[in-house]
C-alpha cells in the first residue's frame, strides 16, 4: 500500500497529526539531495505493508527536527521491513545478476575472515579472475562465502527480452563491460568512479524469493543511498536510477537474502575501469 | 561547524574533506564508523561499509588531513582499549578493518594490547565480543607486526580451527619456516579451516620464488600425514615437486643417544638430519609426528640420491636460511 492509502484509513485526528508531523519531517529533510529524495520516495512507494507504514507514521508522529536524528529513526523502522514487497515471479527471473567494485569486494571477503594478510588478498584475486579459472575455482576457493553482505538485502539485477518478459539470458549481455557505465545504469556510488568492477552471475537458490525493492531495503542500511527510486504501480519489478544526465536507460531490479558463491552460475568476470 | 560535502551527482568532494578541522574530521570519522553519519551517502546495492569510503579517500587526502584522518584513528584504537563501550560490535569492527586499510604503524600498540587484553577473547569465560579477538589478530598481520613465534602459539592454542590461518599469515611475517612448522598441527579435517589454510598458502606464492616456496615445504611435507600432505600439495600446484638442495646440507646432529631417548624405532636418523632452520625444532617436530608418517625407506634411500647430486644449491638455500636469500629478503623487510 501507499502512505497515501494508510493516511486515509486513520481517523480524522490522527490523519491531521501525521500531516502536521509530515510536514516538519519534509522540512527537517530538505538539507541534502539524499534526504529530498528519500522525500520523494516516501510517497512514491506503493508496496510497504501497513504495518511498516504504521511504524513509520510513529516516526513522523515525533515531530523530530533534526535530519540527522530522522534519519536513524526511520532506518530503524525500516530495518525490521526488509524484503517485504510483493514477489517477482511472472516468471521468476533468472539468471540474476550482480555489480561489486573489486576492492570493495576484497573487503567483503576480508570481514568474513577470508583472508589476512596482503600477500593472500593479492593471490585470491588473482586466483578468481584469472581468464583459465571456472565458476569451480571460485567455489573452491570461496566455499560458503556470501557474494554479498551476510544478514544484508542483496540487490540485483536481470535481463529482459523484447517481449518485456525475463530472458534468461546474461544479465550483462546487453550492456557494454565498462566498469562506469554498468555503474551508471544500476545506480551503484559514484565514489568509485573508474575503478574496476566484478560481475556475478547467478541462480536465486529455490528456498528464496526475489521481491521488488522497497523503500525499506534501501534505507535500513546505516547511511542512506542516493540513486534510488521504489518502482511505480504497474511496474512488473523494480527499475534502478540511474545517474544523473547519464541518458543510460534503467535496468530492471529486485532483492532477496543473501547468497553464496554456491549459487555462482559463471565465473566472475572484471567490467575494467 | 564544518562538513564533508556531496556533489550533485552524489560523489564526495574530497576537497571539502580537506578544509575540515581536526575535531570536525575526527567527530565525522566516529559518526561514520558507529553508522550515524546523515550527511554521506554510501551504496546500498553494494552493501557498502562505511569504513570504505574513510579508506578510500585517505591516499588523496591532503597531509594535514591525514595526519588528523591517522591521529582520529588511533584515539578511537586507545579508547577502545580503554574498555569504551561505544567501540564495541559492528562498530569495533569497522575501526580495526579502517586501521587495516590506513596501515599506520601507530596504530599497532593499542591493537597489540588489545590482542593481549583477556576482555577482546572471544572465546575466554569474559565477554564475547563478536569475534573481535580474530580480527584484532587480522590486524597485526596487516599491520605487518611480526611479533614472536610464542605470542601466535598462544593465539593457535586458543581454537586451532578458529586461528590456524591467521596465525599462519603472523607466523609468516617472521619467518617462511616459523610458518611451515604450523601444518603438522592444522587441523585440516575441519572444511572451513581447509578453505582458509588454502588462501593463506597460496599467499606464499606472490612473496617467494617457487623454489624457495618448494625447498622449504618439501621438508615441511615430510612431517605431515600422507592424506594431509596431499591436501597441502593440491593447493600449491604452480610449486615444483620434489625439488632438493643441489648439495648436501649439514645436519643438525642431535646424536644416536637423544634419538634412542625418543623411543621411536620408526624414524630413521636420516629423518632428523635436517638443516637448522630458524626456530625449527626438529626434535619437537618428530614428537609431534604421527609414526605413520615417517621413514618410508625408498623415500629416504632417493633423499641420499638427491643430495649426492647436488653440486651448487645449498649456498643460496644457506643464504637464504640466514635470511639473506632475495626472495625472503624481501620479507622480511616488509
Amino acid at each position: 500500500m501507499t502512505f497515501e492509502d494508510f493516511w486515509n484509513d486513520v481517523g480524522e485526528v490522527l490523519r491531521g497529526d501525521i500531516a502536521l508531523g509530515w510536514e516538519i519531517c519534509r522540512l527537517s529533510l530538505a538539507d541534502t539531495q539524499h534526504h529530498r529524495q528519500f522525500i520523494i520516495n516516501f510517497r512514491a512507494e506503493t508496496r510497504l505493508p501497513g504495518e511498516a507504514w504504521e511504524a513509520a507514521c510513529r516516526v513522523i508522529l515525533q515531530r523530530l527536527t533534526n535530519s540527522a536524528d530522522l534519519q536513524h529513526a526511520f532506518t530503524g523502522v525500516f530495518r525490521s521491513n526488509t524484503l517485504c514487497g510483493d514477489s517477482v515471479n511472472s516468471p521468476a527471473p533468472t539468471p540474476l545478476g550482480r555489480a561489486v567494485t573489486l576492492p570493495l569486494f576484497m573487503k567483503l571477503l576480508k570481514e568474513q575472515n577470508v583472508f589476512n594478510s596482503d600477500s593472500e588478498a593479492e593471490q585470491l584475486q588473482n586466483d578468481l579472475l584469472d581468464p583459465g579459472a571456472n565458476v569451480d575455482t571460485v567455489r573452491e576457493h570461496l566455499e560458503g562465502i556470501f557474494i554479498s553482505r551476510p544478514g544484508r538485502v542483496a540487490w540485483a539485477t536481470f535481463d529482459v527480452g523484447r517481449d518485456r518478459s525475463p530472458s534468461g539470458l546474461d544479465p550483462f549481455g546487453s550492456m557494454a563491460l565498462e566498469a562506469d557505465v554498468i555503474r551508471a545504469r544500476l545506480g551503484l556510488s559514484t565514489n568509485d568512479k573508474g575503478k574496476d568492477l566484478l560481475l556475478f552471475v547467478y541462480e536465486l537458490p529455490s528456498h528464496m524469493i526475489a521481491r521488488y525493492p522497497t523503500i525499506a531495503d534501501a534505507y535500513a542500511g546505516d547511511e542512506w543511498p542516493y540513486y534510488f527510486r521504489p518502482s511505480l504501480e504497474g511496474e512488473r519489478w523494480g527499475m534502478t536510477m540511474p545517474w544523473d544526465g547519464c541518458g543510460m536507460p534503467p535496468c530492471p531490479e529486485i532483492v532477496h537474502e543473501a547468497v553464496n558463491v554456491a549459487s555462482l552460475r559463471d565465473r566472475i568476470r572484471v567490467a575494467r575501469g | 561547524m564544518g562538513n564533508p560535502v556531496v556533489g550533485e551527482d552524489g560523489r564526495l568532494d574530497v576537497g571539502s574533506v580537506n578544509t575540515l578541522s581536526r575535531e570536525e574530521l575526527t567527530n565525522w570519522i566516529r559518526l561514520r564508523l558507529h553508522g550515524q553519519d546523515h550527511l554521506v551517502p554510501s551504496d546500498i546495492r553494494q552493501a557498502e561499509p562505511g569504513y570504505y569510503l574513510l579508506a578510500s579517500i585517505y591516499p588523496y587526502l591532503e597531509r594535514d588531513s591525514r595526519s588528523y584522518m591517522r591521529s582520529a584513528v588511533e584515539q578511537f584504537l586507545i579508547e577502545m582499549a580503554q574498555g569504551d563501550a561505544s567501540w564495541r560490535g559492528e562498530a569495533a569492527h569497522s575501526l580495526l578493518l579502517l586501521a587495516q586499510d590506513l596501515k599506520e604503524p601507530e596504530f599497532v600498540a593499542p591493537i597489540k594490547r588489545m590482542a593481549e587484553d583477556s576482555q577482546f577473547f572471544d572465546n575466554a569465560a569474559g565477554r564475547d565480543i563478536d569475534a573481535i579477538h580474530h580480527r584484532l589478530l587480522q590486524c597485526l598481520v596487516a599491520l605487518r607486526w611480526s611479533g614472536s613465534p610464542a605470542f601466535w602459539h598462544t593465539q593457535f592454542e586458543r581454537s586451532h580451527t578458529t586461528y590456524a590461518a591467521v596465525v599462519f599469515a603472523g607466523l609468516n611475517i617472521i619467518s617462511i619456516h616459523q610458518a611451515m612448522l604450523l601444518l603438522p598441527r592444522v587441523p585440516w579435517e575441519d572444511a572451513n579451516t581447509r578453505r582458509e589454510m588454502r588462501v593463506a598458502l597460496r599467499g606464499l606464492l606472490p612473496d617467494y620464488d617457487h623454489t624457495v616456496n618448494s625447498i622449504v615445504l618439501s621438508r615441511v611435507l615430510r612431517l605431515l600425514k600422507p592424506t594431509h600432505r596431499s591436501i597441502v600439495e593440491n593447493m600449491l600446484p604452480e610449486v615444483p615437486r620434489n625439488v632438493r638442495p643441489l648439495i648436501e646440507p649439514p645436519r643438525q646432529s642431535i646424536g644416536l643417544d637423544r634419538l634412542k631417548r625418543l623411543n621411536r624405532p620408526d624414524v630413521s636418523i636420516l629423518d632428523v638430519e635436517m638443516p637448522t632452520m630458524g626456530g625449527f625444532d626438529v626434535m619437537q617436530a618428530i614428537q609431534e609426528r604421527p609414526p605413520e608418517a615417517v621413514s618410508d625407506p625408498r623415500r629416504v634411500q632417493n633423499e641420499k640420491i638427491g643430495h649426492q647430486r647436488s653440486p651448487s644449491g645449498w649456498t643460496n638455500l644457506t643464504d637464504m636460511l640466514a635470511g639473506s636469500h632475495p626472495g625472503l629478503r624481501g620479507a622480511a623487510t616488509k
